[in-house]
């Protein structure tokens, strides 16, 4: 009888451990690294090349069924996202930032922000996201990130964000972009001007 | 010693099972998750719904883009082949297939800049799929899945646009299987 009580507690023990580890490794528990196996990294905007495809490792599918259900393979978008400022630290509501960049070698692009949870931040600014129809052709664009509407000027509101992250999407990359990303993708810069309170 | 032995070779047999377990089901059950929410808000089996746009407070799956219109048809091969076919505009569209475990399985243009077929027709495999030069025939494992169509839709003014030419869109049951 003992042995059997040893059997199943070993082998639920074994099963819980096995799925614990399952998450972790697919960034889904909590604190767990959210980047997957085919990582590409420009300047701090990480994207993932495999999403949506049959290809990706079982850890990525994962990871991006929860964060990015329903994301298009690389030939049609692909989705770089950044958690940092330029000098390494969290973004968060709490600050105000200056983000800049120009255009992308892509049919269209836009950046979005989402909370923790990967949602829009529940907030009724209207301003979720900027995208390349509100661009200047060829121009360098300067945007705010912050929780208040400047006076003037574009902004994406990080109002009920808490530590937020910045998505660029670029739909119909070009070949360029998808075989030498660090070289041909502009990452937008993300400068942080101040904060309230305590910061991450 | 023997018994020790044992219960680490079972630790370890279950923990590769408890593995491969969640890794398995994990993205199969968020899809289906995803598909239920879809449903709750009105999205019925084999046919087209253009979403509200996403806001804060509308949105149903993870991450969606405010600046695009998202046109949703839920299928299930089970009950016969299905077509949907995207109608054509200027801007940036696509019809996309994603399975039921999350694959996003085919995305067609729907640019009136580009050429190629605009509908797709799915069955589940083993079916068999007449072949055609404007339609994509695509063999699913799972009965289950969406298509999703996305327009550019960034200002009041292409929405509107984008909801005239929603109405041209069709997704729809062909046969039993």
């Amino acid at each position: 009888m003992r042995s059997f009580i040893v059997t199943i507690l070993v082998s639920l023990s074994g099963l819980a451990v096995g799925g614990a580890s399952a998450l972790f490794m697919s960034g889904l528990w909590p604190g767990a690294p959210r980047e997957g196996q085919s990582q590409i990294d420009v300047e701090g905007w990480k994207a993932d090349f495999a999403i949506g495809t049959v290809q990706t490792d079982p850890w990525s599918r994962t990871r991006i069924a929860r964060h990015g259900l329903l994301a298009l393979s690389q030939s049609e978008a692909v989705y770089f996202a950044r958690t940092t400022d330029d000098a390494g630290a969290r973004l968060t509501e709490a600050c105000r930032y200056r983000v800049s960049g120009e255009d992308q070698d892509a049919l269209w692009w836009s950046v979005t922000l989402y909370d923790g949870q990967s949602r829009l931040p529940m907030n009724t600014d209207k301003a979720l996201s900027f995208d390349r129809t509100r661009a200047r052709p060829g121009a360098r664009w300067t945007l705010l990130v912050q929780p208040e509407a400047p006076e003037e000027g574009e902004w994406i509101s990080s109002r009920s964000a808490g530590l937020f992250d910045l998505t660029l999407r670029l739909y119909r990359p070009s070949e360029a972009v998808l075989r030498q990303p660090e070289a041909f993708v502009r990452p937008p810069r993300i400068e942080r001007l101040d904060c309230v309170g305590a910061t991450p | 010693m023997i018994r020790t032995a044992i219960f680490m070779a079972l630790f370890a047999l279950s923990l590769g099972v408890g593995h491969g377990l969640v890794l398995w089901r994990a993205p199969s059950v968020f899809m289906t998750q995803a598909m239920e929410r879809i449903a709750e808000q009105g999205v019925g089996l084999h046919a087209f719904v253009l979403a509200p746009r996403a806001t804060p407070q509308s949105q149903s799956i993870v991450r969606p883009a405010p600046d695009l219109a998202y046109s949703v048809c839920r299928f299930d091969l089970s009950k016969g082949h299905v077509l949907a076919r995207g109608a054509v505009s200027d801007g940036y569209g696509s019809l996309a297939v994603f399975d039921g475990n999350t694959n996003n399985v085919v995305t067609l243009s729907l640019m009136a800049s580009d050429n190629g077929p605009r509908a797709v027709e799915l069955a589940l495999s083993g079916s068999s799929l007449a072949s055609s030069d404007d339609v994509v025939f695509i063999k699913l494992s799972s009965p289950r899945g969406l298509v999703l169509i996305r327009r550019l839709a960034p200002d009041e003014g292409t929405r509107q646009a984008v909801e005239a030419i929603s109405e041209l869109d069709e997704c729809k049951l062909l046969s039993a299987p």
